[in-house]
């Protein structure tokens, strides 16, 4: 795999740079980081996510659209995120669009690589960003999720939720928590 | 092991630990940065605690505060309102206010299990996360309802009400030269 450059750069220069290039990267003040290859568990609970939002957003019969991990969201001029699913509501995008330009709901899945980025970075970018209200972060070891919802001002309402519905408004969803989540494993596992 | 049998290990043990769902886990090495702002934070806390004129203390890191029977924390900082603590107290039972200073190691505990696990005690207000590398605070204040209220703070003051503390962003971050004296 050619090395990742080294030199800080631009958003614009990064998505230039991340065409048609395997793997994931993201770029974090302007320095590229490689996403590692994912537990099966983790890409499950990813695939868990968009079906989820996908079946909310059929239900609210609202013109929206979940989007799969891939796409990138821009967060300033150096910073540039790949969430694990997101939602973006109006008109469809062109079908060779490589950015999300206004998601409102973001979702990453915590995995033992990306948790810290997940919980800490990501929470302080996400927020910076008008167009997003919610940013679910999916911890499919305990099965819950952090539910961070934009409030009034500079406020962000944070709820730690194990069940029932997660009410995204806007654009107006109700995501059971339960449907995030594949299928448990064997008793073995069930020690949270 | 219980948090009884952690206390009972852990007296006298080398390093620092905490438990998480019965398991010991040893604490890291912490870098200059991180002991720096946790001193500052200790100081700032004490200082708003005098200029408030309430009667609480602050504790510095050293002391456990249960979450349950299986979970135990040592935060970087906590403030405790009411009767002093006798001299010899290992754990603060009811905290008012708890302080992670994030590090590497510890940011997916002290986002997650921490947070869920220091408001489940109903004496916790509020619970302080300090990015020491971009000079920023997230600060969950426990809410009117079911929500945490979260914000993220880089300048100006962190309120704490209650006890009705102001901590100023400065004290953690500004030049030392400009900062109040002890």
């Amino acid at each position: 795999m050619p090395a990742i450059p080294q030199q800080r750069m631009t958003v614009d220069e990064f998505l230039v740079w991340g065409e048609d290039r395997p793997g994931r990267h993201e770029l974090q003040d302007g320095r590229i980081i490689s996403m590692s290859p994912e537990r099966l568990r983790y890409l499950e609970a990813k695939n868990e996510a968009l079906r989820a939002l996908e079946r909310a957003i059929k239900t609210a019969r609202l013109p929206c659209r979940a989007v799969p991990d891939g796409a990138t969201v821009r967060i300033n001029n150096q910073t540039a995120f790949e969430p694990d699913a997101m939602v973006y509501c109006g008109p469809r995008l062109p079908a060779r669009s490589i950015e999300i330009p206004r998601p409102v709901i973001v979702v990453e899945v915590l995995s033992d690589s990306t948790a810290r980025r997940d919980a800490h970075e990501k929470l302080l970018g996400y927020f910076t960003v008008a167009s997003i209200h919610h940013y679910l972060i999916v911890d499919a070891d305990k099965r819950c999720v952090v539910h961070h919802r934009r409030g009034a001002g500079d406020l962000i309402e944070t709820r730690i939720v194990h069940t029932g519905l997660i009410n995204l408004a806007p654009p107006g969803l109700n995501l059971p928590v339960e449907a995030m989540f594949a299928e448990p494993d064997g008793a073995d596992e069930a020690s949270d | 092991m219980t948090v009884d049998e952690f206390l009972v290990w852990a007296e006298g043990r080398q390093g620092r630990w905490e438990l998480e769902d019965g398991q010991a886990m040893a604490m890291s090495p912490e870098r200059v940065l991180h002991a720096r702002i946790k001193y500052y934070m200790q100081s700032a806390l004490a200082r708003a605690i005098r200029m408030a004129m309430v009667s609480c203390q602050m504790l510095p890191d050293g002391m456990t505060v249960r979450i349950n029977a299986e979970m135990a924390f040592e935060p970087d900082a906590l403030v405790h309102c009411g009767a002093a603590l006798p001299d010899d107290a290992v754990e603060v039972r009811t905290p008012v206010i708890v302080v992670e200073v994030l590090s590497e190691s510890t940011a997916r505990r002290d986002h997650g299990t921490k947070l869920k696990g220091y408001f489940s005690l109903p004496s916790v207000q509020h619970y302080l996360i300090i990015d020491a590398d971009k000079k920023m605070i997230i600060h969950h204040k426990r809410g009117p309802g079911a929500p945490i209220e979260t914000m993220i703070i880089s300048a100006g003051v962190i309120q704490l009400d209650p006890p009705g503390l102001a901590v100023p962003v400065d004290d953690l971050f500004g030049d030392p030269a400009d900062r109040p004296r002890e």
